[in-house]
Formats: structure tokens, C-alpha cells, sequence
């Protein structure tokens, strides 16, 4: 009885998630929620939260919060006001889908800001797709900008591309002088696709050697055996595409600890105060770290949203997750006002068309049909440490 | 082979850390039969504050949060207990909830940025084998409190009317022992072994809110890994997730070497060595 039952389950399971692919794969995609007169603009966001990542979500929220009154104050979307719809996935990618399904059917949102790493946003990306809603994705993770994916058409990055930061410390150590080059990586999407780049890019170049390649997994109780693995190869330089800053530092303290002392590079993720914290600030000589902003000088605009954090009752945390909350939200409100409608789809063609958007980044974002990586490598700031403060490393890439 | 020793190393202090949380549970299973899975919270707990507090004073802080959640844990096994719910799954399950809780509660209070305080740096040098300091020092003190540990359940009086409550509650109940104090000395005294490990994790690797229930799972393994025989076997068995983690992490991906723990509690569950009451046969 019971095996018949266990049988009869798992047919009607495997039926339901069969059915479910169909949908997403052969179907039309819907053209997304709309905007009733007099109603404000529902934007969504799927962030962590709570869980292992909720480290770059709460201040995502926070910074998105404070967007959205920047943007209401400044006479919103063609004085039309915006609403934010905040879901956290608890670090989870399957719960970001679900988020995104609820936020979409329920909640009516236009479009979604999130998730806060890119498995989040690969798994919830399909949802958003099937409904035709937008997301704008504040990750760093290659593959949810692939022009082979069914859902390309509706996932636009406010983040540099990991296509672009990798290469770009590449370069960077490879002028420095490196040529046996060490990678550190986190287990998850960012990292593992961050790995699979650098392989590919030492397959095509004969000017540096990948000699070791450690990768470690988000709640890691201990990371030595991978820096002791990577010290044995002696590389020249090591390349850290991670974004936990827990990890990220007690690596570096470990790799300081048992003498592997050369170059590490990481970018934007990397730029958090807590990586200092969490390292001490000896071990932390070494980094360099591609940012989209400069700590001990930000703009003028990125001071002003910084303060307006504070103002909120919030600390900010320097880095990225609060300019790419904000970015997310302001980019939306942006393409909005070049749309011809207030709805997911008019979001979505504006955002295709090629016009620069403003928010707070060193540059403007600027999407088109075939390439919906906002920013590119030249956004990027060089940093380094000094004294327990990044500091600025030079001048822009 | 150097690097092998490395990793011997590094397994060894790491899992000294398992061990003292694995302590911990195995000494709430054998008092009250309760699989105590909020352990690794009262460690997350017991880190943070130490970290927020500061160096030295941080440390009996920490302590002082192990205990203080882990008697949380205590009030709840005995509001459980005078509600007649006595079956093993309420309580774990009570338990989860506490670890999630205490996961909440430091995201809440101490937010989202990982803590870490400074305490021994530095490594000795044997050969081509580099230890160091402050995980020679996790060790010793995992070996020296287990070793006090024994010594007072077995050697004190304190210590019998401990094991007399954890033999029979009701016959202990008759000859004049105060069962629930002694069943709460004994979450306090659990708080303690967890909290110290949280305290020396602070120390060693930097605390962030989300450990918790990575530690709750590599203790599980380290306490069923020999069949759940004792606070020395826990304490071995800590000693060797942490040497096969750390093996696993030098020579395999980490996704391998993460599942390390997992693999151990499978196997032991599969095994039928360990059973939860309550639970279908």
C-alpha cells in the first residue's frame, strides 16, 4: 500500500514538474502587469534577507527604500509615485522563485528588483520571464545575462558582469607582473562560472598559468586547507571571485598567516569594510579589489546617497550592495519615464532602447536588444587597503 | 605527503571545534535523551557577542551567551516535559526552532557583517608542517574541558546525582534529587561547552550569523559518528569530520568536502545505529 502510494506520488510529482516545464519552455510568454489609473507603480524586490547571503540583501532593501523616496521627492514617474514590495528569499533560490510568483501574481508588480546573488536570480528568472515582468538583476553572476537563456529577454544587469570584472583583474595582475596566477573561489554560481571563465581565458593566452584552484563553500566553518593548497603551488598572484566577505577574510588572514604573501584581487563584493574587520588590517595590504565605487571618495551622488542611508537609520556599507539596491530601483524609475506605457513591457522596450539611464554609479547604464549588461569594465575604480581604509589604487581601468 | 600533514593539521584544530559543540549535544542526549540541535546557535550566539564586546572581557561574555541560550533551550525541555509532551521529536523539534531563532536574533542584533577577534596569531613551524597557534590552543582546551568534564561527572558528588538524574529521572525524583534544576544545570552546562566553541571560533575562523547550522550539522556527525558512546567518542568524532573536511578541502572541490558531515550522518542513520524515540520504527 505504502509503495503503491510512494509510486503514485512520485508519477504525479514528475507529471506536475513535466507540465511546469512545458509551460516554461513551449508556451507564450504573458506581457506582464500593467499600472491602474491613480495606482502607484508596485516595483517588486527579491532579496535575502535572512540566511547566508543576507549580508548584501539588508542593505539592498535599505538602499532600495531610500531610491524610492528619492525618486517619489523628485516628482516620481511622471508624478506618478512608486511602491516598493520587499520579499525575502532567505538566501534561498527556490524561495526566490516562489517570492518572484507571488510578488507577480499577487502583489502586481511591474517588475523585480533581485535576487541578491545570481542562483537566486537564475532560479527566479524563468518565473519572471514566463509572466513577461522584468528583472533587474544587481549581480555580478555571468550566466544571468546569457543571450541563450529563454528568459534574456527580461533580466537586465545593474552590476558588472563577472565577464568583464574577471578579465579585468586579470589584466590587472598580469601587469603587476603575475604569471602564475592561483584562483579562490566560492561554491555557487558567481564563483563557479567566475572559475570556468578563467579557465577558458588560460586555454586561449600563453602569458599566465592557472596553478591552483581552491574553492570553498559560502558557510565555510574554516578555509586553510585551501590557502595551504594554494600556497604549496606558489602562484605570483591569486584571484578571488567571491562576494562573502566572511570567507573572503579569513582566507586572507589564513593566507597571511601561513606566508602566502602576494597580490590578491576581487572585485566589488570584495569592497566591504567587513573584509578588513574580518581579516585584520596586515593581511589585507595585499588586496586589490575592482570597485564601482571609491570608498574614501565617492561622487558627489553616491556622498548624497550615502547620507540619505544614514538618514534613514541606516549604515551604510560602502560597497555594493547599497549602490546596486539603489541602482536597481533608480534605473527602473529612469527607463519608466522614456516608456510609452507604465507597464512591464513599456519598461522592458525602454529599457532595450539604448538611452543612458542615470542612477549612482560613475556612469550611466545604457541596455540594448542584444546586451542587457548595463555597465561595463570602464565603471570600474581601483582600490586597495592602506591603513585599515581602502583607498584608492590608481585612476579608472 | 607535507601537504597531507598540513591538512592532518588543519582537520585536527578544526575538529577540535566540532568535537567541543558535538560535547555538548552528547551530553544533553545521554541526560535527558533530548537531541539538542540548537547547538551550534548557542556557539553563533556565544561568538558574536564576544566579538561585540571585545577582548578579554568578551570571552566570559560569550560564555555567559552560550549559557544563557542553551538554558532557553533548558526552560523549554521542561515547559515540554510539565505539558506531558515527552517524546523525543517535540523537543528536537522545539530545538530547530531555537536554532533558527538564535540565528534571527543575532542577524537582528549584530547584523550581517561576519566578526572576528584577534587572539594567538601566528604558526609553529615543524618541517614543512606549519601549525598554528591558535588552533594548538583549540585543541588543548577542547582536550583539557572535555577532560574536566569527565572527571566532575565522575569523580564529584555533583557529578553522581548528575548521572543518577540521567539513568532514571524518576528514581532520582524519589531519593531527594531536584530533577528539573539538575536537568537545567546540565543545558547550562551544555551552553558552556557550545559557547566556548563559539568563543574559540571567534578567535580562530571569525564568526557570521549563518554558522549556526553549519556547526549543528558537522556536531550531529561528530556525535553519532562512533554510535553516540560517550563525551570522548563525541569529541573523536569531531576530530575526525574535521581531519576528513579538511583532507576533503585540500584535495577535492567544496562542494565534496561540505558534504563530509552529511555523509557521515547518513551512513550512521542508514546504519539504524542511532533512533530517535517517538520516531517510526
Amino acid at each position: 500500500m505504502r509503495l503503491r502510494f510512494f509510486v503514485g506520488a512520485t508519477v504525479s510529482v514528475a507529471a506536475l514538474v513535466l507540465s511546469g516545464c512545458g509551460a516554461g519552455t513551449g508556451e507564450a510568454q504573458a506581457s506582464g502587469n500593467g499600472v491602474a489609473e491613480g495606482e502607484p507603480i508596485r516595483i517588486g524586490a527579491v532579496l535575502s534577507l535572512t540566511g547566508a547571503v543576507a549580508a548584501f540583501g539588508v542593505p539592498e532593501r535599505a538602499a532600495a527604500e531610500v531610491a524610492v523616496d528619492y525618486v517619489n521627492e523628485n516628482g516620481g514617474v511622471d508624478g506618478r509615485e512608486i511602491e516598493l514590495v520587499v520579499a525575502d528569499d532567505m538566501s534561498d533560490p527556490t524561495q526566490a522563485a516562489r517570492a518572484a510568483q507571488r510578488l507577480i501574481t499577487d502583489e502586481g508588480v511591474i517588475a523585480i528588483v533581485g535576487a541578491s546573488t545570481g542562483s537566486g536570480t537564475l532560479a527566479m528568472a524563468p518565473v519572471a520571464a514566463q509572466h513577461g515582468v522584468p528583472v533587474l538583476a544587481p549581480n555580478g553572476t555571468i550566466g544571468v545575462t546569457d543571450p541563450r537563456e529563454d528568459f534574456f529577454s527580461y533580466v537586465f544587469r545593474t552590476s558588472v558582469s563577472d565577464e568583464d570584472t574577471i578579465p579585468a583583474l586579470l589584466e590587472r595582475a598580469k601587469e603587476d607582473g603575475a604569471e602564475r596566477i592561483a584562483v579562490f573561489y566560492q561554491e555557487d554560481a558567481l564563483g563557479r562560472f567566475s572559475a570556468e571563465l578563467l579557465e577558458r581565458l588560460d586555454a586561449e593566452d600563453d602569458e599566465f598559468e592557472i596553478v591552483a584552484s581552491a574553492s570553498v563553500p559560502l558557510e565555510a566553518t574554516d578555509v586553510s586547507a585551501q590557502a595551504i593548497r594554494i600556497r604549496n603551488a606558489q602562484p605570483d598572484a591569486v584571484l578571488m571571485p567571491l562576494s562573502s566577505v566572511g570567507v573572503g577574510g579569513s582566507f586572507l588572514r589564513t593566507a597571511h598567516e601561513t606566508g602566502l604573501n602576494v597580490p590578491m584581487y576581487g572585485a566589488l563584493a570584495v569592497a566591504q569594510h567587513a573584509i578588513i574587520d574580518t581579516a585584520g588590517a596586515a593581511a589585507t595590504e595585499n588586496l586589490v579589489v575592482a570597485n564601482m565605487v571609491n570608498p574614501a571618495e565617492p561622487t558627489p551622488a553616491q556622498q548624497d546617497l550615502y547620507e540619505r542611508i544614514e538618514a534613514a537609520g541606516h549604515e551604510p556599507t560602502g560597497g555594493f550592495p547599497d549602490l546596486f539596491g539603489a541602482n536597481s530601483v533608480r534605473v527602473i524609475a529612469e527607463a519608466l519615464k522614456l516608456a510609452d506605457e507604465l507597464s512591464s513591457e513599456g519598461l522592458r522596450e525602454a529599457l532595450e532602447s539604448g538611452e543612458p539611464l542615470e542612477a549612482w554609479a560613475t556612469v550611466p547604464y545604457s541596455y540594448g536588444p542584444d546586451n542587457h549588461d548595463g555597465l561595463s569594465a570602464d565603471g570600474l575604480v581601483w582600490t586597495t587597503v592602506r591603513d585599515g581604509d581602502f583607498v584608492s589604487a590608481d585612476g579608472n581601468l | 605527503m607535507s601537504s597531507l600533514l598540513n591538512f592532518l593539521a588543519i582537520g585536527v584544530a578544526l575538529g577540535a571545534l566540532y568535537g567541543l559543540i558535538a560535547t555538548s549535544m552528547g551530553l544533553i542526549w545521554q541526560s535527558t535523551k533530548v537531541l539538542d540541535l540548537a547547538v551550534g546557535g548557542y556557539a553563533a550566539v556565544a561568538g558574536m557577542v564576544t566579538a561585540a564586546v571585545g577582548f578579554p572581557w568578551g570571552a566570559l561574555a560569550g560564555l555567559a551567551a552560550g549559557v544563557a541560550a542553551s538554558l532557553v533551550m533548558g526552560v523549554i525541555f521542561l515547559a515540554l516535559q510539565r505539558r506531558g509532551v515527552t517524546d523525543q521529536i517535540s523537543a528536537a523539534f522545539a530545538s530547530i526552532g531555537l536554532l533558527f531563532a538564535s540565528t534571527s536574533f543575532v542577524l537582528w542584533y549584530f547584523g550581517t557583517d561576519p566578526r572576528y577577534v584577534e587572539f594567538i596569531t601566528g604558526t609553529w613551524l615543524l618541517g614543512d608542517i606549519s601549525f598554528s597557534r591558535q588552533g594548538v590552543f583549540n585543541v588543548a582546551v577542547a582536550f583539557v574541558v572535555v577532560g574536566a568534564v569527565l572527571w566532575g561527572m565522575h569523580r564529584t558528588p555533583a557529578g553522581e546525582v548528575l548521572r543518577a538524574t540521567a539513568i532514571s529521572p524518576r528514581n532520582a525524583q524519589l531519593i531527594g534529587v531536584p530533577v528539573r534544576r539538575v536537568q537545567l544545570s546540565m543545558f547550562a552546562l551544555s551552553g558552556l561547552l557550545a559557547g566556548g566553541a563559539g568563543v574559540l571560533m571567534v578567535f580562530t575562523r571569525g564568526m557570521s550569523f549563518g554558522l549556526g547550522l553549519t556547526l549543528t550539522i558537522a556536531a550531529f556527525g561528530a556525535m553519532i559518528v562512533f554510535g553516540v558512546r560517550g563525551l570522548v567518542t563525541a569529541l573523536l568524532g569531531g576530530l575526525v569530520i574535521g581531519v576528513v573536511e579538511a583532507v576533503g578541502a585540500g584535495y577535492f572541490p567544496a562542494s565534496v568536502a561540505s558534504m563530509v558531515p552529511l555523509i557521515f550522518i547518513f551512513a550512521v542513520l542508514v546504519s539504524g545505529r542511532f533512533k530517535l524515540e517517538g520516531a517510526r520504527p
